[in-house]
């Protein structure tokens, strides 16, 4: 699985099918990239904004659930 | 748990207490039979021990009257006291082989019918038909009388004691059956109680357990479904609804539906006022 499709799964726990078009609306907000783009350093920066994003629109709660998601991914070999 | 398992799990419950039920009371019926099966084979004890008994008073009499000079109604009562007393015999030295004391008195009884009560008739007919003078005689047959009555009283005291132990043995029996037939009462009523109790508590419980989150999941679907996106509402009830079953999941996809709701909303608002720049 490439990062982009890990980050996907998580975001899909708690967004369901507005995972793909939140992922990509940060990456292209926030890092300047495609999420196929995504590489493990960009992981933390990715996870920050996405609990930054999730948090204004759903709650606290769930955006450091996806936060602690997707900085795990790190740890993937 | 799942809500399949639950549901399985209070049936087999309830069956359970049924099927303890229901072998308890087998139970005590097959003890009512093999006791009432006693009962029956005690009377018969009883029975044949009167008729053995009748059989020697009728050995008595008989004798009596042959040395009444009433030979021929004498022999008749004799022969036919003998047929009375052969098939009680029978059955009694075969009914009686499982108890050995019983088997005792009567092996006593049979002791004195062969012995002291068929000698004294033997020597009777002796007498009875010897030559000597008529004296002598009844002074000879009145002893052998004697000695008759005191064997056959001595077998009616034996044989009465037997009647009364089988007698007694009934009642045992009796007792012991109206014991187990009460406790069979006893056994339906408390059982019938503890499953109705059982069966309301588990529909009440279970009832509750899986109506109780579905209502709480179906005002919040109502209020979602009205456009209410806004309110944290329904992550609060998510606590509150842990069932561990497919509720569970159920609310975690409504969780996740609605996320999506609002999400899909904050992205189509995004072009106006970026999503991380709204006021909170």
């Amino acid at each position: 699985m490439t990062i982009e499709q890990d980050c996907l799964a998580v975001l899909a726990q708690e967004l369901g099918p507005a995972a793909k078009s939140f992922l990509l609306r940060q990456c292209r907000s926030h890092l300047n990239k495609e999420p196929a783009t995504l590489e493990k350093s960009d992981i933390e920066n990715l996870a920050k904004w996405c609990q930054a994003g999730i948090q204004m629109a759903i709650g606290a709660q769930v955006a450091e659930n996806v936060r602690k998601g997707i900085l795990a991914l790190k740890q993937k070999p | 748990m799942k809500i399949r398992r639950k549901l399985l799990l209070s049936y087999l419950l309830i069956v359970g207490l049924f099927v303890a039920a229901g072998a308890t009371i087998t139970y005590n019926t097959m003890k009512m039979a093999d006791l009432q099966n006693t009962a029956k084979t005690q009377l018969e004890i009883n029975n044949n021990a009167y008729a053995y008994q009748q059989g020697l008073d009728q050995i008595q009499f008989g004798t009596l009257m042959y040395a009444s000079n009433d030979t021929s109604e004498g022999q008749r009562i004799i022969v036919a006291s003998a047929e009375i007393m052969q098939p009680s015999e029978t059955y009694l030295l075969n009914a009686l082989a499982n108890d050995p004391a019983l088997l005792a008195e009567f092996n006593q009884v049979v002791s004195l019918d062969r012995n002291e009560v068929n000698g004294a008739v033997s020597q009777i007919y002796n007498i009875y038909t010897s030559s000597e003078n008529d004296t002598v005689k009844y002074v000879d047959i009145w002893g052998q009388l004697s000695n008759l009555m005191n064997a056959v009283n001595q077998g009616d005291i034996i044989l009465a004691d037997v009647r009364s132990t089988t007698l007694a043995n009934v009642n045992n029996a009796n007792v012991a059956a109206q014991n187990y037939a009460n406790m069979s009462l006893i056994v339906a009523i408390v059982f019938l109680a503890l499953i109705s109790a059982i069966s309301v508590f588990l529909a009440v419980v279970m009832g509750s357990r899986i109506t109780g989150p579905l209502k709480k999941l179906a005002d919040i679907a109502h209020k979602v479904s009205l456009g209410d996106l806004n309110q944290r509402f329904y992550l609060k009830q998510n606590i509150d609804i842990k069932t561990g079953d497919e509720i569970d999941e159920l609310v975690d996809s409504f969780r996740r539906m609605v996320n999506a709701f609002r999400m899909t909303q904050a992205l189509s608002n995004d072009a106006e006022e970026p999503m991380e720049t709204k006021p909170q």
